[in-house]
C-alpha cells in the first residue's frame, strides 16, 4: 500500500526529491514546502479523505467546553456534538537522529545526515502543524542536542537541526536510555540512524524507548553505495568512525558485501517487526514522502487508538 | 682512474628510492582513499580478495628508481679522479720532489737550518720503495739529485749546499718538479716545498702547475716578525761642474721591521776610500734617503760602495756601483758668421739642463773652425752655417766617418749653394733652391715621426709629447737619397728630420732653424727632450749601467767604450777572487757548447768584477758592479695557500693540510661536467616515465572516466 502511495505522490510532489531539497538552504522553508506539498498531494489522491485538523464528533458531555459545540450539526440534528481535533490529543512528538561520523557519508547530493536532518525537520513541522508538542534529540555515543517537548519549540528545533554537526562514534544503548528517561510522557519517537551495529544491540536499545510506552518509528538511512557497493577503483577504504583502513578491490568483494548488507538489513527488519517497532529503510536518493507517509500512518493509528 | 664524487653527501638522496617503492606498493590505494561509514562488512570479507603490497608496473617502478638514482648521481657531481685512486693506495710507492729554497733570504736568521732539518725529515721519511729528487732553487733552479732511492745521496747533497746570493723565483723549481713527476711511473706523486714563502718570488704572469694528482706539501721556514734594513737603490746624479763633472750619490734606505733602527751609519766609499759617513734613524716600516756631498769626478772610471749598518740579512746592506768616464757629451756648436746672437740661444739652453748625460757645449763661428777643434768632440752642430770649405770640411767629413756625430740645422742664412759638392754632399742630401714657405697656411706641422727611432722613442707613449702643436713657417725641402732615413716628415710630405749614416758616424739634418724665426718648436715642451735625444743619437751615446744584478750576466760585446776584437781573451775576477777565462765575440756564443769559452760574465755574487785583457796599448781593465736583487730584501710572505693554489694543478696544499685533492677535485669535476649528462639522461627518463604512466593510467585507459 505504501508503495502505491509513493508512486502516486511522486508525480505531484517533485519538491520531495532529495536533489531539489538539497538546493533549499532554509530548513524551515524546506520543511514547510515538503509538508504542504505532501498534504496537497494527499488531498489530490484517491486514497482517503484525510484531515489532520478534525478528528471526529462526539456527543456533548457535561463538562465539555461549550465553545467546541458544533452548532451547525446541532441545527441539523438538534443534538449536541462537540468537535474533537487531533491537536487536542496533546501528544508528544520527538525526532531522534544519529549524528555520528558515519552519517556524514553520501555519494549523491545529500549525505545521510542531510537526509536525516530534512526528514527530522519535515516530521517536526508536520507534527507541530497537528498541534503536537514537538521535541528533538541528536546523539552519537551520547546525547548531543536535546530540545524538550513544547508546541512552541518548532523554531528552536529547526534551528538546532540546522546547526547539527557531525559527531563521533555511534552508540545506541546509552543515549536512547537517556532519551527514554527524559521523555516520560508517552508519545511518538522517530529514530533516524544508519544502524551500523549488531541488529540485536540496536533493537535492545530501541526497546528501551518502546518499553516506556512510546510509539517508535525507526528509519534506517543508507546511501545507495552502502547497499550496492558499486565502487570501481581499487582504493583504501577508511572507516569514518574508527579510522581503520583497508585496501579494497571492490569488484572482488562486491557480491559478498551486498549479501552481508542484505542479511544485516533483513535481520534488523525482522527484529524490529518482531518487537513491534515500525521500521523503514530509506535511501538518500529516495524522496522524503515515503518516510512522511510512514509517520502519517503511525500517527493515524495513534489517533484511532485514542 | 677511479670514480670520485665532489658532493657524495647527496647520495643520502637515494633514501628517496623508498618513495617509488612506497608509491608502487601503497600509494595508488592511498591516493584513492574512500571514507566509508563502516568497515564492519568489508573487514569480514576474506583477506585474499584485497590487493596490497604488490608492485603492479615494474617498468614504471624501475624508471622512477632510475630517475632518483640519476638525480642523486648528478647532484653528487661525479668525476674520474686519478688522484683518488692513488690516494687509496696509501702504501704505494711515491715519487717525491723536494724543492729547497736557497735564495739569499734563506740566510736570514736560522731559516736555512730549519729548511735543512725539514728536508732531512722528509728524506728520512721515505720508504724503501720511494724515490726522491732534490732541487735547490733561487732565481734559478738546480736539480741536485735526480730521482734516487738512496737517502744518503740526498742527505750528502743537502749538507753541502748553502744559501746563495740570489733572488727567489718559484717557477723554475716547479717546472723541474713538473718534469720529474711527469717522467715518473710511480703511482703517488708528491712535492715538498721548503721555503720562506717570499712574495717577490711569485710571478703571476709566469704560471706553472704541477701535474694532475700531485700532492703539494709546503713547509714554511719563515719566522714571524722578521725585520730587515736594506739599501733599496741608489740615485747617482751627474752634473756638469765647471770643466768637469760632479757626482751626487743618494742612497734609499728601507726599514722593513716593526722596530725603529737608530743610529745607522751610512758610509760612502769611492774606490777603497771612505769619503763620507752619515748617521740616520729609520722609523718602523719606513724609508729615507741619504744624500752625500757632491764629489768631483775625474776622467777615469771609479767604483763606489755604500754601506748601511748590518743585520740578519747582510747582503742587502751594501750597494756597489761604477761611475764610468765620459758621461758628459762635448758639443761643438758652429754658427754662421752672420749669425744673430740669439740663433743658438734655445739650443744651448736646452743642452745646459741635461744631467744624464750632461752636455758641455762650445760655440764658435764656422769660419774659425780648425781641424784640431774636432778632437774630443762628441757632436758637431752646424747651426744655420755653411759647410766649411777646404781641409776643414774634409776634416769634418773624416771626423764623422770615424764615428763622430753631426747635426745640421738649415735656416735662413744658408742656401743650397753652401752645401753643394764634395764633402758636403757626402754628409747632407741636396735640397731645393728655395725654402718651402708655409706662412700663407699659417705654418705647416710635423705630421709623422718614427716612434721606434732612438730620437723619438721617448715620445712613444701617449701624452709623452706632441709635435703637431708646433708650427713650421719655412723649411728647406730635402731630397733624400738612397740610404737616407726619413725619421720625421712635415704635413706636405717633405722630410722634417733626416738621418744618414756616414762611415761609423751619424748625421742628422734638420731642414729648418733652431730658433723662433722659421718655427715655434722652441716654445713647445717637446723641444728640450727632442734636442737631448738628437744630440745623444748623433753622439752615439749609450747610457752605461752603474751596476748589474746578481743572477744576470754581461756580454763582453755590450761593454761601453770597449771594442774587443773577436777572440780576445779576457780574464774575469769575481768578488771572491776566483777567475774565469772569457773570449770576446761579436756574435753571442750560444749554449751549444756550455763547457767551452763564453763571452758572458756571470754575476753570481755581489761586488766588483774585474775584466782584464790586452791590446796594442798593453793591459786594459774594466770593472763591473753587481748587487743583490733588491726584491730579495722584501721579506713579506705570500699566503702559502695562495701559492699552493697557484702552483698545483688548479689546486693547493700547504703544511699538513693537503688541499690539492680537494681543489683539484672541483676543477676536474668542472671540466668533466658529468652532472650535465646525467641531468639530460634524467630528463629523458622522466619523459619516458610520464608517457608510460599516462599510458598506464586507468583514467586515460577508460577515456577519462
Amino acid at each position: 500500500m505504501a508503495a502505491n502511495v509513493t508512486g502516486q505522490m511522486k508525480r505531484g510532489a517533485r519538491f520531495l526529491d532529495p536533489e531539489i531539497l538539497a538546493r533549499i538552504d532554509r530548513l524551515d522553508l524546506l520543511a514547510r514546502t515538503v509538508v504542504e506539498g505532501f498534504i496537497n498531494g494527499l488531498h489530490r489522491s484517491p486514497y482517503l479523505g484525510f484531515s489532520m485538523d478534525f478528528a471526529e464528533h462526539r456527543e456533548y458531555m457535561p463538562g465539555d467546553d461549550v465553545r467546541r459545540i458544533d452548532w451547525k450539526v446541532f441545527a441539523r440534528s438538534d443534538r449536541l456534538y462537540v468537535k474533537e481535533f487531533e491537536a487536542e490529543s496533546n501528544a508528544n512528538f520527538m525526532t531522534v537522529i544519529d549524528v555520528s561520523r558515519s552519517m556524514d557519508f553520501g555519494t549523491g547530493p545529500l549525505t545521510k545526515l542531510d537526509y536525516a536532518r530534512f526528514l527530522a525537520a519535515c516530521l517536526t513541522y508536520f507534527a507541530n502543524k497537528q498541534r503536537d508538542r514537538v521535541s528533538f534529540a541528536s546523539f552519537d555515543n551520547d546525547i548531543v542536542d536535546y530540545v524538550p517537548p513544547s508546541a512552541k519549540h518548532l523554531d528552536t528545533i529547526l534551528h538546532v537541526i540546522d546547526n547539527i554537526e557531525v559527531g563521533g562514534r555511534s552508540e545506541y544503548l546509552k543515549p536512547l536510555l537517556k532519551i527514554a528517561e527524559a521523555a516520560k510522557r508517552r508519545g511518538i519517537i522517530v529514530l533516524v540512524s544508519d544502524f551500523y551495529e549488531e541488529p540485536r544491540a540496536v533493537v535492545d536499545a530501541v526497546n528501551k524507548l518502546r518499553f516506556r510506552g512510546h510509539d517508535v518509528i525507526v528509519y534506517q538511512v543508507l546511501d545507495r553505495a552502502e547497499i550496492e557497493f558499486d565502487f570501481d577503483e581499487s582504493a583504501t577504504f577508511e572507516d569514518m568512525e574508527t579510522g581503520a583502513s583497508v585496501p579494497v578491490v571492490p569488484g572482488r568483494m562486491r557480491e559478498q558485501y551486498k549479501q552481508m548488507m542484505a542479511e544485516h538489513l533483513e535481520e534488523i527488519s525482522s527484529l524490529m517487526i518482531k518487537n513491534q517497532i515500525d521500521y523503514g529503510l530509506v535511501r538518500t536518493d529516495q524522496p522524503l514522502d515515503e518516510a512522511l507517509f510512514r509517520y502519517l500512518l503511525q500517527r493515524q493509528r495513534m489517533g484511532r487508538v485514542r | 682512474m677511479g670514480l670520485a664524487f665532489l658532493a657524495p653527501l647527496f647520495f643520502a638522496g637515494l633514501v628517496a628510492l623508498a618513495i617509488p617503492v612506497l608509491v608502487h606498493l601503497t600509494y595508488r590505494q592511498k591516493a584513492n582513499v574512500i571514507l566509508f561509514p563502516s568497515l564492519m562488512f568489508v573487514q569480514k570479507v576474506p583477506f585474499k580478495s584485497m590487493r596490497r603490497h604488490k608492485i603492479r608496473h615494474w617498468l614504471l617502478f624501475l624508471l622512477r628508481c632510475a630517475a632518483l638514482i640519476l638525480l642523486a648521481l648528478a647532484f653528487s657531481r661525479p668525476f674520474f679522479d686519478q688522484a683518488s685512486l692513488a690516494a687509496t693506495l696509501s702504501s704505494a710507492s711515491r715519487e717525491v720532489v723536494i724543492l729547497v729554497d736557497n735564495s739569499n733570504s734563506m740566510a736570514y736568521g736560522d731559516r736555512w737550518e730549519r729548511a735543512q732539518r725539514a728536508a732531512r725529515e722528509t728524506i728520512n721519511g721515505l720508504s724503501a720503495s720511494d724515490r726522491a729528487s732534490l732541487v735547490f732553487f733561487s732565481d734559478a733552479a738546480q736539480l741536485a739529485v735526480r730521482s734516487t732511492a738512496e737517502p744518503s745521496v740526498l742527505l750528502g747533497t743537502l749538507n753541502a749546499v748553502r744559501p746563495t746570493q740570489r733572488g727567489t723565483r718559484y717557477a723554475p723549481a716547479v717546472g723541474i718538479a713538473q718534469q720529474l713527476l711527469s717522467e715518473s711511473g710511480l703511482p703517488v706523486k708528491e712535492v715538498v716545498l721548503i721555503t720562506d714563502y717570499q712574495r717577490s718570488g711569485f710571478d703571476p704572469d709566469q704560471p706553472v702547475q704541477l701535474p694532475e694528482g700531485t700532492h703539494l706539501i709546503g713547509v714554511d721556514v719563515a719566522e714571524e716578525g722578521s725585520a730587515n734594513l736594506s739599501i733599496a737603490t741608489l740615485l747617482l746624479q751627474r752634473e756638469a761642474s765647471g770643466d768637469g763633472e760632479q757626482l751626487i750619490v743618494n742612497a734609499r734606505l728601507v726599514n722593513q721591521g716593526e722596530t725603529a733602527v737608530e743610529g745607522v751609519e751610512v758610509t760612502l766609499l769611492v774606490g777603497d776610500e771612505v769619503v763620507e759617513t752619515r748617521t740616520v734613524t729609520l722609523e718602523p716600516n719606513s724609508a729615507t734617503t741619504v744624500q752625500f756631498q757632491p764629489r768631483r769626478l775625474g776622467n777615469d772610471a771609479v767604483r763606489g760602495t755604500v754601506l748601511a749598518g748590518s743585520d740578519d740579512l747582510p747582503g742587502d746592506n751594501n750597494f756597489y756601483f761604477m761611475i764610468n768616464a765620459g758621461e758628459t757629451l762635448d758639443v761643438l756648436l758652429l754658427e754662421n758668421s752672420n749669425a744673430h746672437a740669439t740663433d743658438s740661444f734655445f739650443f744651448e739652453h736646452a743642452l745646459s739642463v741635461g744631467t744624464r748625460p750632461a752636455f758641455r757645449s762650445h760655440r764658435k763661428p764656422v769660419s774659425q773652425l780648425q781641424a784640431s777643434d774636432l778632437a774630443g768632440v762628441d757632436v758637431v752642430v752646424l747651426n744655420d752655417a755653411p759647410f766649411p770649405s777646404g781641409a776643414v770640411g774634409s776634416a769634418l767629413r773624416a771626423y764623422v766617418e770615424a764615428g763622430g756625430g753631426l747635426v745640421v740645422a738649415l735656416g735662413e742664412l744658408i742656401g743650397p749653394g753652401d752645401w753643394q759638392g764634395g764633402d758636403a754632399a757626402v754628409l747632407v742630401p741636396p735640397f731645393a733652391v728655395n725654402p718651402v714657405d708655409r706662412n700663407a697656411a699659417f705654418g705647416g706641422s710635423i705630421a709623422s715621426y718614427d716612434r721606434n727611432h732612438s730620437v723619438f722613442e721617448v715620445f712613444r707613449t701617449p701624452r709623452s709629447g706632441d709635435f703637431t702643436a708646433a708650427n713650421f713657417y719655412r723649411y728647406w725641402s730635402l731630397e733624400p737619397t738612397a740610404g737616407d732615413l726619413v725619421i720625421a716628415g712635415f704635413d706636405d710630405g717633405t722630410p722634417a728630420l733626416l738621418g744618414r749614416a756616414v762611415g761609423s758616424g751619424r748625421v742628422l739634418v734638420w731642414p729648418t732653424s733652431l730658433d723662433r724665426f722659421w718655427n715655434d718648436l722652441v716654445t713647445q715642451p717637446v723641444f728640450v727632450p727632442f734636442i737631448h735625444r738628437v744630440t745623444q743619437y748623433a753622439a752615439g751615446y749609450q747610457q752605461a749601467e752603474a751596476w748589474q744584478t746578481v743572477g744576470g750576466s754581461v756580454r763582453l760585446a755590450t761593454l761601453k767604450d770597449v771594442q774587443l776584437p773577436d777572440g780576445t781573451p779576457v780574464t774575469a775576477t769575481a768578488p771572491d777572487g776566483s777567475t774565469t777565462e772569457l773570449v770576446a765575440a761579436t756574435l753571442a756564443l750560444g749554449p751549444a757548447d756550455p763547457a767551452g769559452p763564453s763571452d758572458r760574465l756571470r754575476l753570481d755574487d755581489p761586488g766588483f768584477y774585474t775584466l782584464v785583457w790586452s791590446d796594442g796599448d798593453g793591459d786594459q781593465q774594466l770593472e763591473v758592479a753587481a748587487n743583490l736583487d733588491r726584491a730579495e730584501s722584501d721579506l713579506s710572505k705570500i699566503d702559502p695557500e695562495e701559492l699552493a693554489a697557484a702552483l698545483s694543478y688548479r689546486a693547493g696544499a700547504t703544511g699538513a693540510l693537503d688541499l690539492s685533492r680537494q681543489v683539484t677535485a672541483e676543477d676536474r669535476e668542472a671540466s668533466q661536467s658529468w652532472w650535465w649528462y646525467l641531468l639530460v639522461l634524467l630528463f629523458i627518463v622522466l619523459s619516458v616515465e610520464t608517457a608510460l604512466s599516462n599510458r598506464l593510467s586507468p583514467s586515460s585507459a577508460t577515456g577519462g572516466a
